[in-house]
């Protein structure tokens, strides 16, 4: 059985993505790299997920302290290889809690994975918003804050998180995710240049340490959730001829099968 | 042979575990402990075994340190070193020194920077050249009367204590002799490839010796298997080791890590050293030189 | 590839498995990739070279803290600096901390000095890991010790004798408050950096080779106030040359809550530029080749 770790912070988009993925591999489209060889023994959590992407509705919060097991049985088109897939599903706070120091639900969790997916969707802020007074009006005659983890750049956070990750379970591949690439594809022509322009620390980071990184734009949700009717009705459309989601590879090719970075992580 | 290699120097304390530690590793076979350390320190790929060594004695002496890769580097260099310069055998002494100067085709063909080359250099002046010089004292041209008193002489002969010299002068010559006779054969001057001929040569000239210990002039031996088309003649490493595995050739003894031209032949090399360009007559030195380490080392056993 | 990963390993700091049971106490405590504590800590830096040792030296709002947020920053932001690539650090959440007190620092009117503390954290040492495309891979140890410490060397020498790290530093960056100097300032903070100094040399805390340098720190503050600065500036090197009595480099002017500042920038690099000795000696096999010498 192969397994892949599907990490990243809060709304990183982890729940988002394997929802779609689910609903994909379901409903396979024409040439998808993987499908469901059988469906997997109790889809009350999947449906979970599944269930809001449909409806167009955010996802709910994935609850902290627990590790959703989903185990997928794949098989690839190309070649008719099949593969047990372990997805665990955890929330972005219990991969926060790792840079607190206070991970039990990430050390207790003592299968290996095979492979790390890291979703990213929080960039680095604007630190001269501060210089121009662009922050929310404070009381300045009161006691500053103390340093929180939500001071943390959300770049130095991933990386934080990545190296103790590293440090506990040691996985062979990795992907990075560049969520919502609906709103970023007009800016960018690549998830590269928008990692490299972005989160150059990150990016720099994990060229020199894990340089054959699979790094990818998604879009799971298609497009912003809102409530013009138009927008709604395109979604839906696109859902049922498999064209909503999509990812978009290094160099900027779009797609719709969800798979592929998957197919990257699991299989040699 | 640590400075420059901390940030912060070791303490004195520090130190001294350091060295007790580096002093009792591998105590019971040295030639091992020289083996290991100095494809250690040549490579960079520290034994697992010496890292632990070093760690537990810390450990016991409540030292929490971490030391890096550097660091056990130049610990290796100083076991080594420490196991050549401080050696109460000469001839264990110029052993190990050869074992570190033959494994240095690896540090050539690697390219990897070493550190405290000069304390490195001071292993020099004791390869087992120098040493084979030293203990050789055949004069070769000494004028004996044994070789027409002997072939004539009635049995049991008795040969006087002041022609012992002659008599060590006779039997060097006929080894001297019966070299020359091998490497001029035609069974070595036909083998066209010239890297195989030397191979096959030295391989069979060290197998048919019966003493490792005399002084070989080695220029001669090149002489012999060398011609004047092959002088210049240079090669890639491992088309060298192909070329010999291809003819049928083997080393069927056993050998050290360090004897990296050998170990090729035996097929158990896993460094990244086979683009090397080696000139003949280097080889012929670096090979000469491992197969007499090795046999001098298989005598001692 | 395997070898640089094992990096990664090397740098972690140990996390602890507790959990408390309040989540909001998450606010206060220690996160992974904290400053280091420890000076010795520093020999366990993997890395291919010696790592080049810069001790910050100033008091109490000096600047200090904030000149290594504008560094950190900068580098974060552009992710190279010169022809090196800022590829990671062991102490993140050090110079995050940094960051965020350099930013409230700015907001609020007043910070006492327990909250100064906490916020920054007591652990000083900070590292920065940069590549190079001819020179490989650096590590920079940049001490960053809180105003307070250095109070307490001018004050205790035994304090001071036990700094190991500054008794090896590569270099030293002696921070002077510019504003003070055009504020009659000056005659304190030598009075200051004398006593500091004096203690530093009875406890043999100058390395041979370091490289000591003065950084005039708010420059924005001499505005209106040329002249005196100029006079005041030169007065006060002369004052330390004397104390001194070891060469001190070209020294620096920056107004370290500038973002981008090229002369931040430009002494950054040269930091990192000093980190050239390789520690693993010589590339040259000429020496070590017996078979060459053999065959002559």
């Amino acid at each position: 059985m192969a397994k892949c770790l599907i990490a990243g912070l809060p709304a990183a988009g982890k729940s988002t993505y394997i929802g779609a993925l689910a609903y994909m591999l379901q409903r396979p489209i024409a040439g998808q790299m993987l499908t469901l060889s059988e469906n997997p023994e109790d889809l009350s959590y999947l449906n979970k997920l599944i269930d809001p992407w449909l409806s167009l509705q955010k996802m709910e919060r994935t609850t902290r302290g627990y590790v959703n097991n989903i185990d997928l049985n794949l098989v690839r088109l190309i070649d008719n290889k099949s593969f047990t897939v372990s997805l665990p599903d955890i929330a972005g706070e219990d991969y926060e809690s790792i840079v607190r120091m206070n991970s039990d639900v990430i050390t207790g969790w003592t299968d290996k994975p095979d492979a790390l997916l890291l979703f990213v969707n929080e960039w680095p802020k604007d630190f001269l918003k501060e210089q121009i007074g662009e922050t929310e009006p404070i009381d300045k005659t009161k006691e500053p804050p103390l340093f929180t983890l939500k001071d943390m750049s959300p770049e130095v956070q991933n990386i934080l998180i990545l190296k103790e990750l590293y440090n506990i379970l040691t996985w062979k591949k990795l992907a990075i995710g560049l969520s919502s690439w609906d709103k970023y594809h007009e800016d960018y022509i690549s998830p590269v240049s928008m990692l490299s322009e972005r989160a150059p620390f990150l990016y720099n980071f994990i060229m020199h340490y894990f340089p054959n990184t699979y790094i990818f734009g998604v879009s799971a949700q298609g497009d912003e959730y809102d409530n013009d009717e138009n927008t709604q009705n395109k979604l839906i459309e696109r859902t049922e001829s498999g064209t909503r989601a999509y990812i978009v590879d290094k160099d900027g090719n779009k797609c719709h099968d969800l798979t592929i970075p998957l197919n990257f992580l699991i299989f040699d | 042979m640590l400075e420059g290699v901390t940030a912060i120097p070791y303490s004195e304390e520090l130190i001294n575990i350091l060295e007790t530690a580096c002093l009792t590793y591998k105590n019971n076979n040295e030639f091992e402990r020289v083996d290991e350390l100095v494809v250690g320190f040549v490579t960079g790929d520290i034994p697992v075994s010496f890292k632990d060594h070093i760690g537990k004695n810390m450990i016991e002496q409540e030292f929490n340190e971490n030391p890096t890769n550097e660091v056990f580097i130049r610990l290796s260099q100083y076991v080594v070193l420490n196991t050549i310069l401080n050696n109460n055998n000469d001839c264990n002494k110029a052993i190990c020194a050869s074992k570190l100067m033959n494994y240095m085709l690896t540090a050539k063909a690697m390219k990897r920077s070493m550190p405290n080359i000069d304390i490195i250099l001071s292993a020099y002046d004791l390869h087992l050249s120098k040493y084979l010089k030293n203990i050789d004292k055949v004069n070769e041209n000494l004028h004996t009367e044994l070789c027409s008193e002997v072939p004539d002489a009635d049995f049991p002969l008795e040969i006087p204590e002041e022609q012992a010299d002659d008599l060590r002068l006779v039997f060097k010559e006929a080894e001297l002799f019966r070299i020359e006779r091998l490497l001029t054969s035609d069974t070595i001057q036909n083998i066209e490839n010239p890297y195989v001929r030397v191979y096959m040569g030295l391989y069979n000239m060290f197998n048919n010796l019966t003493y490792y210990f005399y002084n070989l002039d080695l220029n001669r031996i090149i002489e012999l298997l060398l011609n004047d088309k092959d002088d210049k003649k240079r090669k890639k490493l491992s088309n060298i080791i192909d070329d010999i595995v291809q003819y049928g050739c083997k080393y069927n003894f056993d050998c050290s890590e360090t004897s990296i031209i050998l170990f090729m032949v035996k097929g158990k090399n896993e460094k990244p050293i086979g683009d090397l360009i080696l000139p003949i007559k280097e080889f012929v030195v670096y090979l000469y030189y491992e197969l007499l380490t090795e046999k001098i080392i298989a005598t001692l056993n | 590839m395997s070898e640089k990963i094992d990096l990664i390993k090397g740098t972690i700091q140990n996390s602890s498995s507790s959990s408390p049971n309040d989540i909001d106490a998450y606010n206060i405590g220690s996160f992974i990739g904290e400053a280091l504590d420890n000076d010795e800590k520093i020999n366990s830096l993997i890395s291919m070279t010696k790592p080049e040792i810069t001790v910050l030296v100033g008091f109490v709002g000096f600047g200090k803290t904030s000149f290594i947020a504008s560094c950190y920053h900068m580098l974060l932001t552009d992710g190279n600096i010169g022809d090196y690539m800022f590829y990671d650090s062991d102490t993140l959440t050090g110079f995050e901390r940094r960051v965020y007190l350099r930013r409230i620092s700015q907001e609020y009117d007043e910070i006492t000095p327990q909250t100064r503390r906490t916020i920054r954290g007591e652990p000083h040492l900070l590292t920065l890991r940069f590549s190079h495309p001819k020179h490989g891979d650096k590590v920079v140890v940049i001490s960053d010790h809180s105003g307070e410490d250095y109070d307490d060397y001018r004050n205790k020498k035994a304090n001071l004798e036990k700094d190991v790290l500054l008794r090896n530093a590569d270099r030293i960056l002696f921070f002077v408050d510019c504003g003070k100097l055009v504020n009659n300032g000056r005659l304190n903070m030598q009075n200051q950096y004398s006593q500091l100094i004096q203690n530093m040399h009875e406890t043999s805390s100058f390395r041979d080779s370091v490289k000591i340098q003065f950084l005039f720190n708010k420059l924005d503050l001499t505005e209106g106030k040329e002249e005196k600065y100029k006079l005041e500036k030169q007065r006060f090197l002369d004052t330390m040359n004397d104390i001194l009595h070891i060469p001190i480099g070209d020294s620096v002017e920056v107004i370290s809550n500038q973002v981008e500042s090229e002369t931040v920038k430009k002494l950054l690099l040269d930091i990192i530029d000093n980190t050239r000795m390789n520690i693993q000696g010589e590339n040259d096999f000429s020496k070590l080749d017996w078979v060459k010498s053999m065959l002559k």
